[in-house]
């Protein structure tokens, strides 16, 4: 399906159900018209629609949180009757989180100023001031987005501030007086580092997902349960049959590159720290197919931690 | 996927809620897995713990949340631990008297001896005389002593002239004296009555003398009237610190009895009451035609003595000659434990409990000991019987310290725990103070 004729599905659709999600989404209230908001659902439409017959379309429609959709796009519009309600029901729960994310208070009000100032919109495009609320699509709950948006702003900014390091504390901490480290030694077999590059990489996404958030980013279980919305005890199998996998695929890819059994195991006791292997490298590589299509990039404001 | 194709929020929040379809799913974990950054904004975006709990313990629902079942476990564990007890109470506990009446061969004989040295009194009458001992260290000089003094006083002399208070005194009932320390006796028997103090431990001597001729008072005031000139008594005591008053009571015999003692006043006490085994009545009334009371100690080693002889000999007395449990005449709730019980009871104080503390009034002896181990017996030793104290459920525990009886109705028990009780009834009921 062609993006033209998708275009033209989403349109029917919407056609059918804008009256319907219109008033369901009380529109009237905070100063939408039928018309915007029919503009407003063939833009999420075609963005998040690749290939879907019209019922799995009216489905896509019907699964998206209309009314916080709603006052989200009359609030980036400036209704003062959808900033009013905005603000009674997420006032209070976005410093919260700010502060659960930053752990600090003046911190997280910075945090949240910053996120204000964002979403009420000092930027402007084209004349026209641009709120980050109008990037909101309803796929998920406004407060989650609100959350994810503080998390994204958080990181952008500890990284920023990451790279600014000054002279004194460079000083202190004795990085300016660093001996160069010396070229480490090979001491394991490359067949080695070369076999659990591969073992690694035949792993499925989630279960490098899961493997990445355990060793590289240090997550409890019960944080990257609650992130695959599964039980603790479910991550902690797999991350036990993950380890045995890897072990199991790595001797038979040492084998399959000419080592005996006995060579093999006396391989895999060599000392991790020896591995001439990028191990975040390994879990960290793309996949060959873009996660996203270029219609990520017209949606709006582009909403890039990095 | 390069750096600038990152998922946006909605993707993510809508991943984090469960939201997307599954190929949005698997491409957003496909990223995820690679990209260190969106992990740690899916991570910091999660909603706050407390809020999830919240909303799964509201979907829950309270009465099956762990607390809920937590405490009606518990509670069905009580009830069904409480059935299960009364259930085996029931079936396992029969009113068995913890009373064990274990006649004692050795008394029989003893009484057997004893019988003749009475038979020659013309009278057949019985006088008695008792001791009482304050503390153990007296006790024990009084044991040491009982052998080589001895006090005879004749009846003429007991009525006449009563002993001071911090020695034996002797009345004998229709002197003068008597008259009024006289109290009830309900028992059909002669009695020899002895008024210990409280905390005083007894020896008590006794010696048949013939006396005249018997009278049966008919008043619930049980008087035997004795012939004073032909009364002979014969009691030892050493101890000065002891208040001891000898009276010399006669209950009132059962009618047949009184009868056969009023018909033959001077007949010898019956040779056939002298059997190994008799029955009480018939022990008491051996007892009461002989005379022969023995006296009462107990040896450092915590065994049961008595003497027959004025104190010249002791004699061990086992309290399980015989053993076995009896019925007894002691009221079921006195003595009422399960028989398992008992029988525990039995098999580890077979031995012989160690007693510490006895209380002698006659023919009445209480003896108290280690692990509350009390021992009754109305007829000079010849039987004994095992009293178990008990109030509303609860029974006596601990070391017996001391036994009081001032009359046969009323005593005290005091234990080593600290524990008063006292009984109004010669020991068929029991109150725990």
């Amino acid at each position: 399906m062609t993006s033209g004729a998708q275009a033209g599905a989403v349109q029917a659709v919407v056609d059918g159900l804008v009256s319907e999600l219109h008033s369901r989404a009380g529109c009237e209230k905070i100063g939408i018209s039928c018309e915007a908001f029919a503009t407003i659902l063939v833009d999420i439409g075609v963005k998040y629609t690749t290939a879907e017959t019209e019922s799995e379309i009216r489905e896509f429609f019907l699964t998206l949180r209309i009314d916080e959709l709603a006052l989200a796009r009359a609030c980036a519009d400036g209704n003062n009757t959808a900033w009013e309600i905005f603000l009674t029901r997420f006032r209070e729960k976005l410093y919260l989180s700010a502060l659960r994310i930053a752990r600090e208070d003046s911190a997280a009000r910075e945090l949240a100023d910053t996120l204000y100032a964002d979403l009420y919109g000092t930027t402007s495009r084209d004349g026209r001031r641009v709120s980050k609320l109008s990037s909101y699509t309803g796929r998920g709950s406004l407060e989650g987005w609100l959350r994810t948006v503080i998390a994204q702003e958080y990181v952008n900014r500890y990284r920023r501030t990451k790279r600014l390091v000054s002279l004194e504390e460079e000083s202190e901490e004795g990085i300016q007086f660093q001996a160069p480290e010396p070229e480490p030694v090979p001491t394991a077999d490359p067949r080695l580092c070369r076999a659990t590059d591969t073992a690694i990489a035949a792993l499925p996404a989630e279960d490098r997902m899961v493997l990445s958030s355990y060793f590289l980013d240090g997550r409890t279980l019960a944080e990257i349960a609650r992130v695959l919305g599964v039980h603790e005890s479910t991550i902690s199998r797999k991350l036990d049959k993950l380890a045995k996998l890897l072990r199991k695929q790595i001797l038979t890819h040492l084998m399959r590159q000419g080592m005996s059994r006995r060579q093999a195991d006396e391989a895999m006791e060599a000392d991790v720290r020896d591995l001439q292997l990028d191990i975040r490298r390994s879990l960290a590589q793309d996949s060959s197919a873009p996660a996203f299509n270029k219609k990520t990039a017209e949606a709006g404001v582009r909403e890039d931690p990095g | 996927m390069s750096s600038g194709q990152h998922p946006d929020a909605n993707l993510l929040s809508a991943f984090a809620e469960g939201l997307l379809r599954d190929s949005e799913r698997s491409t957003v974990v496909e990223h995820l897995a690679g990209c260190g950054d969106c992990r740690n904004v899916v991570s910091l975006a999660l909603p706050p713990v407390e809020t999830t709990q919240t909303d799964s313990l509201h979907v829950r629902g309270r009465w099956f949340t762990w607390p809920a079942l937590r405490w009606g476990f518990a509670l069905a564990g009580i009830a069904a631990i409480a059935t299960l007890s009364v259930v085996q109470y029931r079936q396992k506990t029969s009113t068995v008297t913890t009373a064990m009446r274990v006649p004692a061969p050795i008394a029989a004989s003893e009484d057997k001896k004893a019988i003749p040295a009475a038979a020659p009194s013309p009278s057949g009458s019985a006088t008695e005389s008792t001791g009482q001992k304050a503390s153990s260290q007296a006790f024990l000089k009084l044991r040491n002593d009982v052998a080589s003094k001895e006090i005879k006083a004749d009846e003429d002399q007991a009525i006449a002239s009563p002993v001071p208070s911090h020695s034996f005194q002797r009345k004998v009932s229709g002197g003068p004296l008597a008259q009024s320390a006289m109290k009830n006796v309900p028992t059909a028997q002669a009695q020899q009555q002895v008024q210990s103090d409280s905390l005083s431990r007894m020896v008590a001597k006794q010696e048949s003398a013939p006396v005249g001729g018997v009278s049966v008072p008919p008043a619930a005031k049980q008087v035997i009237e004795v012939d004073g000139a032909a009364a002979q008594l014969d009691s030892r005591s050493e101890s000065a610190n002891y208040a001891t008053t000898l009276k010399v009571d006669k209950a009132k015999p059962a009618a047949s009895q009184a009868e056969a003692t009023r018909s033959q006043p001077a007949a010898p006490a019956p040779p056939a009451a002298a059997g190994a085994m008799v029955a009480p009545e018939t022990m008491q009334l051996v007892s009461a035609g002989s005379g022969s009371l023995p006296r009462w100690t107990i040896n450092t080693a915590g065994v049961l003595q008595r003497s027959f002889d004025g104190g010249a000999t002791w004699q061990d007395v086992s309290v399980y000659a015989t053993g076995g449990l009896v019925n007894s005449a002691i009221s079921a709730e006195t003595v009422t434990i399960r028989e398992k019980d008992a029988a525990k009871k039995v098999a580890k104080t077979q031995a012989g409990p160690q007693f510490r503390t006895l209380a002698v009034n006659g023919a009445e002896v209480w003896a108290g000991g280690s692990n509350a181990a009390l021992f009754h017996t109305s007829d000079a030793g010849a039987v004994w019987t095992r009293v178990v104290p008990s109030d509303r459920g609860a029974f006596l525990t601990g070391d017996i310290l001391s036994i009081s009886f001032p009359d046969s109705q009323h005593g005290r028990v005091a234990t080593s725990t600290n524990e008063v009780w006292s009984t109004d009834d010669s020991g068929q009921t029991w109150r725990k103070h």
